[in-house]
């Protein structure tokens, strides 16, 4: 890795560009109405290509309303606004009167696929506020420090602590200096992985260390029930995004949305695993749909511009390692509830209230922990690997011109199916990149090493047996786990070196000092241990479920081969 | 003539110019030959192997020009000699070319002759498309396989083809450089799947020589080429391509054609070892590639790494490589427990 080291007491860094007007970001909301009249062109366009004849149209339409009314008696959520039910119901009566008016009325299909493009680009559109931008900055960092500061205390000891040691408990790795200068030549799209509600904060935290301009994401509309986070999240260049609502309009309107703002320089970040990480493991299958979006942007840029000129995307993945993850229990019981059983998660709206996310808070403030950050490598669309100033270089190492990717003939043309493929090369980079720079915690290495153990142990039951044992049931004799530790550091040692994967540095100590660093992080938050020592000395667990769940983080490694 | 536009055809074999003239009738056309002397002789004579070239086509000077001149790309070179010409060309490509290949081989990283199949790698063992990706900056590849015997192309007489990519652009691109009154283009999504159908009905087709060598008629052959089909599917699904690919024209389509035609080079392989020739020497006297023998030891060694059962292929290797007598391998064959017809197509 090139580039400058930071220490800790360098963050936060300094802009890169200085003055917010002239942010990217601020620029889009200060343009607003031009940004959204952008945006609702392109999808009229698109639906009225997709469904030409006015039929195909109202047929479609129907189809959206039908949805959206099914979502609303099944799927109601305390984030829908009070007039939703009116909303449609206007919509349905005015579909069902041009049914019997003639082609003379006001009212056509299309006015009504204007008003409900409206009303989801009104819900879904962001605010940024420099003044709470700045505001925001200063004071993450105190919210962060608290939840993972590490000295256990009373949470007002906590607070008063200074709020530059989070840096300290915050560990970057990845080459910041190559980010922060690219940041100043293109476009850039952060992809992390995802495996809390607290990412997008965190995440849009960390790039603002990091002296990057603010970024544009989307948030689960759930989460801006929360008025603590809404608070936030809408001053910090959140847009709104349901998962419930897939129909063809809102996707369409949503996905522009993005691309719209991409094109026009707003640094972006996507969780392209869609949701967050049920099983604890790391996203294996990306949703391609928003990923896309950077491909197309980068095609109509070098649609629109000459070579020289053309404005560059760069696509960075960032692996977020916690030690626990704030909602580890309900996303293992919904793994292992729709395993096997239904294609799709339940959206369901946990820590709805800001109360709710408060005492999650104070349970943290006396708990000791930290996670890690890493940045993977900065690619282009393609998943090329780009230098310092931008350039894009091929797997042979050859410097490359990313046009090359969208010309056929010598000509630019527009091929939706193509450029499908490249965002899948583009999203297995990814996950590449996911694996190669994940950082292994010490109390992701003692629960693989403890759970993968305990299947040796109970050879014959199968994981849901096996996660129904009961807790007297369960020991492993402590000696069996430290040398099974042993044997996995000494291959983790050898992946690292072949750049396989990345380690914290108290994996070097040794293993006791590693279990016990391990058990104590990840006992600190939960209620029910995953890891718990028994009185003979032995290892035993009172939550298989969270145990799973955590050692899942090392999962497609073939390390169960060394245990 | 009515495409504005050159594309490039490398290796000038017998099915490398039969595919150039094919081009020719709708553009113009490059034609690449490794070889100085052959490239100078068909340059001076307009003909390869008797067979005139059409008017379209041009001998390149260097796979530089090709490159430049060209964004579709037809290589049509032996598998054994594809990595070389792969790496020499590579300098040249970028990601706006189109790559289709008509080679039907494998790429092994290891000797063949001396490998272990518990040792190697499936990795090492890789489809001419897997090679072009390696060594090339191309990105949008494909290949074309189906029954296509060259010499009836070089008649004129009507045939079909498959194009198989993961990009439509490619199947399109194809389709439109190739297509003509005598000559039918399918296209096709799961690239690996016809590759592989290319490559493993070369075997069949030895098998089928020998049969008709062996003086057994038409139910023999229709049970050995069904039968030889349901091997390739399972081999194929093993490497992971999906069972479709097997049942159209660049499988069994193509199957029927290697399997019938005493033209083919397989076929007259196994022919002549039923009439009681030396492997050796057939190999001497054909010059060209059978590609059949050299399918024959890669799928031996898939098959044992993978720990499958290929009954056909592993009777092949032993008639071929150990000297098993074919009557007796004919009898094992006969005898081999088999339970229900068609059970492929639910796998």
């Amino acid at each position: 890795m090139s580039g400058r080291l930071y220490k800790p007491q360098d963050y936060p860094l300094p802009y890169v560009v200085s003055d917010i007007k002239q942010w990217p970001i601020y620029r889009l909301t200060h343009d607003r109405e031009a940004f959204l009249a952008d945006v609702k062109a392109i999808v009229l366009q698109r639906v009225k290509a997709k469904f030409p004849s006015s039929r195909a149209l109202h047929e479609e339409l129907a189809r959206v309303l039908y949805q959206e009314r099914i979502r609303l008696t099944e799927k109601p959520w305390k984030a829908d606004p009070p007039d939703e039910r009116m909303f449609w119901n206007s919509i349905k009566s005015k579909l069902v009167r041009l049914d019997q008016l003639n082609s003379e009325s006001i009212i056509t299909e299309e006015t009504i696929l204007n008003e409900i493009i409206d009303r989801y680009l009104n819900e879904i559109v962001g605010n940024f506020d420099s003044r709470a931008f700045g505001f925001a900055r200063v004071f993450l960092p105190q919210f962060w420090g608290r939840i993972f500061s590490a000295a256990p205390g009373p949470w007002l000891k906590a607070f008063s602590r200074n709020a530059k040691t989070i840096h300290e408990k915050i560990p970057i790795t990845g080459d910041v200096e190559k980010i922060r200068h690219l940041a100043t030549k293109g476009t850039l799209v952060v992809v992390p992985t995802h495996f809390s509600n607290m990412d997008s904060i965190m995440v849009g935290w960390i790039l603002s260390e990091l002296g990057l301009p603010a970024f544009t994401y989307g948030a689960g509309l759930n989460l801006f029930s929360i008025g603590l986070l809404s608070f936030f999240m809408n001053r910090l260049g959140a847009y709104k995004l349901d998962r419930r609502k897939k129909n063809s309009v809102y996707l369409e309107t949503l996905k522009n949305y993005s691309s719209v703002a991409i094109r026009r320089g707003a640094h972006s970040i996507f969780f392209p695993g869609g949701t967050r990480s049920r099983s604890g493991s790391l996203e294996k299958k990306l949703k391609l749909g928003l990923l896309g979006t950077a491909v197309e942007a980068q095609k109509n840029h070098y649609r629109d511009f000459p070579d020289e000129t053309a404005p560059k995307i760069f696509v960075v993945p960032v692996i977020i390692n916690y030690h626990f993850v704030l909602e580890a229990q309900a996303l293992i019981s919904d793994y292992l509830k729709e395993t096997g059983k239904e294609r799709f998660y339940r959206e369901n709206d946990e820590y709805s209230t800001s109360f709710k996310l408060i005492r999650f808070i104070f349970k943290f403030l006396n708990a000791s922990s930290s996670l890690s950050v890493s940045f993977g490598e900065v690619m282009d669309v393609v998943g090329n690997k780009v230098d310092d100033e931008g350039n894009s270089y091929n797997h042979l190492g050859n410097k490359i011109n990313v046009r090359n990717y969208f010309m056929t003939n010598g000509e630019m043309k527009d091929d939706q199916q193509r450029e499908e493929e490249y965002t899948k090369i583009l999203g297995e980079r990814i996950v590449d990149n996911y694996y190669r720079y994940n950082v292994v915690l010490t109390s992701h290495l003692v629960c693989f090493a403890t759970f993968e153990l305990l299947k040796k142990q109970f050879k014959d039951a199968d994981l849901f047996s096996l996660l129904r044992t009961p807790e007297e049931d369960i020991s492993l004799p402590y000696e069996q786990l430290a040398n099974c530790i042993n044997q996995l550091k000494d291959r983790l040692k050898e992946m690292y070196d072949r750049g396989k994967i990345l380690i914290s540095p108290e994996l070097r100590w040794n293993v006791d000092k590693i279990i016990e660093h391990g058990m104590k992080n990840i006992n600190l938050y939960h209620a029910v241990s995953p890891i718990t020592k028994r009185t003979d000395g032995n290892i035993s667990s009172e939550d298989l479920k969270l145990l799973y769940y955590y050692h899942n983080r090392l999962d497609g490694y073939g390390l169960e081969k060394f245990v | 003539m009515y495409l504005d536009r050159i594309v490039g055809v490398v290796g000038a074999g017998s099915f490398g110019s039969a595919i150039a003239n094919l081009l020719g009738e709708n553009q113009r056309v490059l034609l690449y030959e490794r070889n100085p002397e052959s490239a100078q002789r068909i340059k001076s004579e307009r003909k390869i192997k008797g067979t005139p070239l059409h008017k379209n086509v041009a001998i390149a000077d260097s796979l530089q020009q090709v490159a430049e001149n060209c964004f579709l790309l037809f290589p049509v070179v032996p598998s054994a000699f594809f990595k070389d010409m792969i790496i020499d060309f590579s300098p040249y490509l970028r990601a706006d070319h189109i790559m289709i290949h008509a080679t039907k081989g494998l790429h092994c990283e290891f000797d063949i002759e001396k490998a272990n199949a518990k040792s190697i790698r499936l990795k090492d063992i890789q489809s001419m498309s897997d090679l072009i990706l390696q060594e090339t900056g191309i990105v949008r590849v494909g290949c074309m396989a189906g029954p296509n015997l060259a010499g009836e192309i070089m008649e004129g007489q009507p045939a079909a083809t498959v194009i198989a990519s993961r990009f439509n652009e490619v199947i399109y691109e194809g389709t439109l450089a190739l297509k003509s009154n005598r000559f039918q283009v399918y296209g096709n999504r799961d690239i690996l799947g016809i590759e592989l159908s290319g490559v493993l009905k070369n075997y069949v087709a030895i098998a089928s020589g020998a049969l008709h060598g062996l003086g057994y008629g038409e139910n023999a052959r229709a049970l050995l080429i069904t039968r030889g089909m349901a091997e390739m599917i399972y081999i194929g699904k093993a490497l992971g391509a999906d069972k479709k690919a097997f049942l159209g024209i660049a499988g069994i389509g193509d199957l029927i054609a290697t399997c019938t035609s005493p033209k083919s080079r397989n076929f007259s392989v196994g022919y002549r070892i039923a009439k009681g020739e030396k492997l050796e020497d057939i190999l001497r006297d054909l010059g060209e590639v059978a590609e059949g023998v050299r399918t024959l030891k890669i799928g031996k060694l898939i098959v044992d790494h993978l720990g499958a059962s290929a009954p056909l292929l592993q009777i092949l290797n032993k008639i071929l490589f150990e000297g098993l007598e074919l009557e007796r391998a004919l009898h094992f064959l006969m005898r081999y427990p088999v339970t229900i017809d068609a059970e492929y197509l639910d796998l």
